[in-house]
């Protein structure tokens, strides 16, 4: 079992005091009077039921008292009981109800923060596994963080809106639980672990992150190249244009594009110009 | 409970406190005494006096409660409180006795291994106090780091690094 999990269990079955016990005086009396009320509409209301049906009975044998008339399979005694007494139940169901689910410990809604949505399959890197270089670093806007990719530097510098995504590669050579970190201490929504040829990397995943997670990411010495797309065309590629060097990272990334396999990774030196 | 849930029902209860309606004082405990204890007791690390301390929290809600903004962040003003009396109540202790008691006179769980209870609450233990603070209020909690980094007075890099390193302590010596 997870740390995370085996301390949230102890908490869950430690035996806490009970609300006599915490609760000031004043508070346990005002819910102590609130108790009683509906308590007392209850009664109220089986008075009247019985009340209802002794009259229908009284009725029946008195006034419709007949020895050759077979009794009525429904009387009408029964529909007013029946009707009235389905809301005792759900009268008398909902605060106990309430209380039941309110005294049972907390339930991992976390359950979800805990197991955060699990990768479908890990992604494969196919490529060069030795560092290249890139085109890019040549257009490397000012201001971004050393361990930013140059290509995701120039669509970050290119981004206006804070809640747009980024396809990023984020790695690391600390030996940590890096989709951990990700998920639990960073509380990113969703990371995907990536294979580099058959085998783990140091330690490295993929994200959709924002620039201010980016941001956040570097600030743990994380790198994180831009994923390009891999689509596009070398003839829209153009320096000076916001659209022709979008073109550019899309079709090279950080050296990594997305492809059939997975993800790519390749040099662009001598494609791209 | 889901924190969504709990939260929607402590603000609720906070707000009808405010207005005279101290019965709502229960639904705060339905949703939150658990919590507020995890955390008493992560700081305390004595069973006794994270019922004190949680017993004072609660009292502390009636008696500040016109501080509460109807907006607010309910789960983390009531463990903000909680976290005070405690601090409060270790001073006051610290002053009388310097008597370090754990959790082992603490009421008995329900957990089912005694033995796997017994190395997690060493474990725990040997964690700094922040640590094991940061710990309660982010697993048992369930605040934001955000939300942690607040109440504790810490920037927020260092909340989410001593998680992670409070954490990787507790993996290695529950191995």
């Amino acid at each position: 079992m997870k740390p995370k999990k085996q301390v949230k269990t102890y908490f869950d079955t430690l035996k806490i005091p009970s609300a006599s016990k915490l609760l000031p005086a004043e508070a346990q009396q005002a819910a102590a009077r609130q108790e009683i009320r509906p308590c007392q509409r209850q009664w109220g209301r089986v008075a009247a039921v019985s009340l209802c049906l002794c009259a229908v009975t009284i009725g029946l044998f008195v006034g419709l008292g007949r020895p050759s008339v077979p009794p009525p399979v429904v009387t009408p005694s029964e529909d007013v009981s029946s009707n009235e007494l389905s809301f005792l139940p759900a009268e008398s169901e909902t605060p106990s109800a309430e209380t039941s689910a309110s005294t049972e410990p907390p339930e991992e809604s976390e359950s979800s923060a805990d197991n955060p949505v699990e990768p479908p399959e890990t992604i494969k890197i196919i490529g060069s596994t030795v560092p290249e270089e890139f085109a890019g670093d040549m257009y490397r806007p000012d201001g971004y963080h050393e361990k930013i990719g140059s290509a995701l530097a120039i669509m970050l510098s290119m981004n206006a809106e804070s809640e747009t995504r980024f396809n990023v590669l984020v790695t690391t050579y600390d030996l940590i639980d890096l989709k951990a970190f990700l998920l639990e201490t960073l509380e990113m929504e969703e990371a995907v672990s990536v294979e580099l040829n058959g085998s783990f990397v140091a330690e490295s995943c993929y994200v959709r992150a924002t620039e201010a997670q980016i941001q956040e990411l570097t600030r743990f010495g994380l790198r994180c190249s831009y994923i390009g797309s891999g689509l596009g065309s070398h003839l829209d590629v153009d320096w000076e244009t916001e659209e022709g060097k979008r073109a550019y990272c899309e079709l090279f990334g950080d050296l990594y594009t997305f492809s059939k396999q997975g993800i790519s990774y390749d040099p662009d030196i001598g494609t791209a110009e | 409970m889901n924190r969504l849930t709990c939260e929607l029902h402590c603000n609720r209860a906070l707000c009808k406190i405010s207005e005279g309606d101290l019965s709502a004082l229960t639904v705060v405990y339905d949703c939150m005494a658990r919590r507020m204890f995890a955390l008493a007791l992560s700081i305390l690390k004595n069973y006794a006096d994270a019922e004190d301390a949680t017993q004072d929290a609660f009292l502390k809600v009636l008696q500040s409660i016109g501080t509460y903004r109807k907006d607010g962040n309910a789960m983390a003003w009531l463990l903000s409180i909680t976290r005070n009396a405690a601090i409060d109540l270790m001073r006051k202790r610290k002053d009388s006795i310097s008597v370090e008691t754990f959790f082992g006179d603490a009421e008995p769980s329900e957990c089912k291994d005694p033995a796997e209870r017994l190395a997690l609450e060493e474990a725990f233990m040997s964690l700094e106090q922040e640590d094991r603070e940061i710990l309660t209020l982010k697993i048992y909690g369930g605040l934001k780091f955000r939300e942690i980094s607040d109440q504790m007075g810490l920037p927020l890099t260092t909340v989410q690094k001593r998680y992670q390193r409070a954490l990787q302590k507790l993996k290695t010596q529950l191995r």
